[in-house]
């Protein structure tokens, strides 16, 4: 469990470094930040997560999909692959 | 005789005497009580008046925390020295001070967060349990673990729910019918204090079955519920000791009772002026985007759609920099524009094209150089004295389709200027008009199909060329008509054959 939790925040984390880079940090960490279960430094690292990680992780790509669709299927995939034992609740949105 | 009418006389006196004595003290007595009779009515009166101004005052505020500011003052008025009002933050599921008046340590108070679950002291409890308690004795064996007593040094004090009105019930409310429920026409109004309530069987999807039975997980979703009655708890406080009379006790309970329906009213106030603020902000961005709609018209150019977008973004948002970067796969080339709209200088420039690149660079994923850079700027001038750095910036990647064309970037000099709203807001913008030239495109390239469909399956021979004497149509027969088995057939072709 302990190591579940830690391969979110690393997922998570990879998640708002991506968009950081992509979108920029001004809107990326805002975006983050409304997820309220998780804790975020201000350059975009998940130190704690509150709570069940799944639907943090879920509101969070909920988040990024409310700007662009395409962009997070993009991002996603590949990370996704990278951990196959995370799984997302509810689909990411088809662009 | 003479002696026994002196003795007489002189019992006579003393009782007199005596008894004027026993009637002055009577009527002081009398006076005293009557005084504090009238005390007690002014207090009373006062109480009543103070009330009355509190809950007729209220009428001009709409926000929550200049109204519980009121309520405070006026309980002070009242003759409660110390006030406390808490009211709940239900992200974080705590109950927060949103008022401290009187205390000692104001600012420890204020950073106090008291977590709302059923294993905690009175606070939680007065919540939960929409419940008026009294503290009168230190030693008292119930309250002796109140987390808040430490924090209150305080002997006495009175705390009451915050509560909302409404009489319906949850089944009345959700037009329920599900009789099995423990909370179906209980006795028990508070139905977020009873377990495993059929209301919530949805969230058996999101917690396991050991998560959904605990009944502080169940409070997560109740504190949401529109049938969650309580607002906050509000506490007052005497100097150690004091015994609070029934008149304190009775006008406390009405300021509670009556700060539940003004608070509700002004939360309700609140939502309604955040819902303005939402379809005001939704009308403005439907203004612009039918604007831009109407400047874009039928154009399948993506330039021109960069170049209204950023031409249009003075209206909508400040900025140093206004910027685009195309990706041309004919050329193989990247097309940059920047619309300067302050002075900034070289490094600036380069700044914002690196971030650019490295978006765009992550999202296709492929190395992107500025060597292959058609630059061309507009607006203002460079100047190399300018040394403000790219403060504040953000990117808005165009696509069509599936595909990225390109990448918008907003920058300015200034730090955190951009905000969520405003920034969504272009995110949307820029969004609906790919989405319109996908849809387009879509439409043309169907039609083209349908054309190119029944040009290849005519009987005719269909041949046009264009003004540059380019084969822009030539179908099957054509080509079996002349002997022709290339797939690409040139003006050349044609003329060698003719």
């Amino acid at each position: 469990m302990e190591q579940n939790g830690e391969e979110y925040k690393k997922i998570l984390t990879e998640i708002i470094q991506k968009q950081i880079i992509i979108l920029g940090p001004d809107i990326a960490i805002i975006k983050a930040r409304n997820v309220v279960s998780l804790t975020i430094t201000d350059d975009g690292r998940v130190t704690a997560i509150e709570g069940d990680p799944r639907p943090a992780l879920q509101k969070l790509i909920d988040e990024y999909v409310s700007l662009s669709g395409l962009i997070v299927k993009k991002t996603m995939e590949p990370l996704l692959a990278k951990y196959p034992s995370i799984k997302v609740p509810n689909p990411v949105l088809k662009a | 005789m003479d002696k026994y009418f002196i003795y007489l006389f002189l019992v006579g006196f003393v009782i007199l005497v005596a008894l004027s004595f026993a009637i002055f003290l009577l009527l002081k007595n009398f006076k005293r009580k009557e005084a504090q009779c009238q005390r007690k009515l002014e207090e009373t009166r006062q109480g009543q008046q103070n009330l009355y101004d509190t809950f007729s005052g209220l009428t001009a505020f709409s926000g929550i925390k200049s109204a519980l500011d009121y309520i405070a003052k006026n309980l002070q008025k009242a003759g409660f020295p110390r006030v406390l009002i808490f009211t709940i933050d239900k992200d974080k599921r705590v109950l927060k001070p949103e008022i401290v008046l009187g205390f000692k340590g104001d600012l420890d108070l204020k950073t106090l967060a008291i977590p709302i679950n059923h294993s905690r002291g009175a606070i939680a409890r007065s919540l939960l349990e929409n419940k008026f308690f009294v503290v009168e004795n230190q030693a008292h064996e119930v309250y002796k673990n109140l987390e808040v007593k430490e924090v209150l040094s305080s002997g006495s004090f009175m705390m009451a729910p915050i509560a909302k009105k409404s009489d319906e019930r949850c089944w009345e409310i959700f037009n329920c019918g599900r009789t099995e429920c423990p909370a179906y026409e209980n006795a028990d109004p508070r139905c977020w204090t009873l377990p495993k309530t059929q209301c919530l069987s949805h969230l058996r999807e999101i917690y396991d079955e050991k998560t959904f039975l605990d009944p502080d997980s169940k409070l997560k979703a109740c504190l949401n519920c529109k049938r969650f009655q309580s607002l906050g708890v509000m506490i007052v406080a005497d100097n150690d000791f004091v015994t609070f009379n029934e008149d304190d006790k009775k006008l406390f309970r009405t300021f509670a009772y009556e700060a539940g329906s003004k608070l509700e009213r002004a939360y309700l106030l609140t939502d309604l002026e955040a819902r303005e603020r939402e379809i005001t902000k939704r009308m403005y961005e439907l203004s612009v985007l039918k604007e831009l709609g109407e400047r874009i018209g039928y154009s399948l150019n993506i330039q021109k759609i960069a170049d209204i977008i950023i031409g249009s973004l003075k209206k909508l948002i400040d900025y140093s920099s206004a910027s685009y970067i195309l990706i041309d796969p004919d050329k193989e080339k990247l097309i940059f524009k920047c619309q300067l709209e302050t002075v900034v200088s070289r490094p600036f420039i380069d700044t914002v094209k690196e971030r650019m690149l490295a978006g765009l660079s992550v999202l296709i994923n492929r190395e992107l150089k500025t060597e292959n850079l058609d630059e061309s700027l507009s607006g203002a001038v460079l100047e190399e004295t300018i040394t403000e750095p790219v403060q504040s910036f953000f990117n808005i990647p165009l696509t069509l389709g599936e595909k990225v064309v390109g990448m918008i970037n907003v920058a300015s000099t200034r730090p955190g200027l951009y905000k969520e709203d405003e920034m969504t807001i272009l995110y949307k913008i820029t969004a609906q008009a790919s989405n319109a030239v996908t849809r387009l495109q879509g439409v043309l390239d169907v039609e083209q199909g349908k054309i190119n469909a029944m040009v290849a399956s005519m009987a005719d021979g269909v041949l046009m060329i264009d003004k540059e004497n380019r084969v822009y149509v030539i179908n099957p027969k054509v080509k079996k008509m002349l002997g022709l088995e290339k797939d690409e057939v040139s003006i050349f072709d044609l003329i060698d054959i003719l």
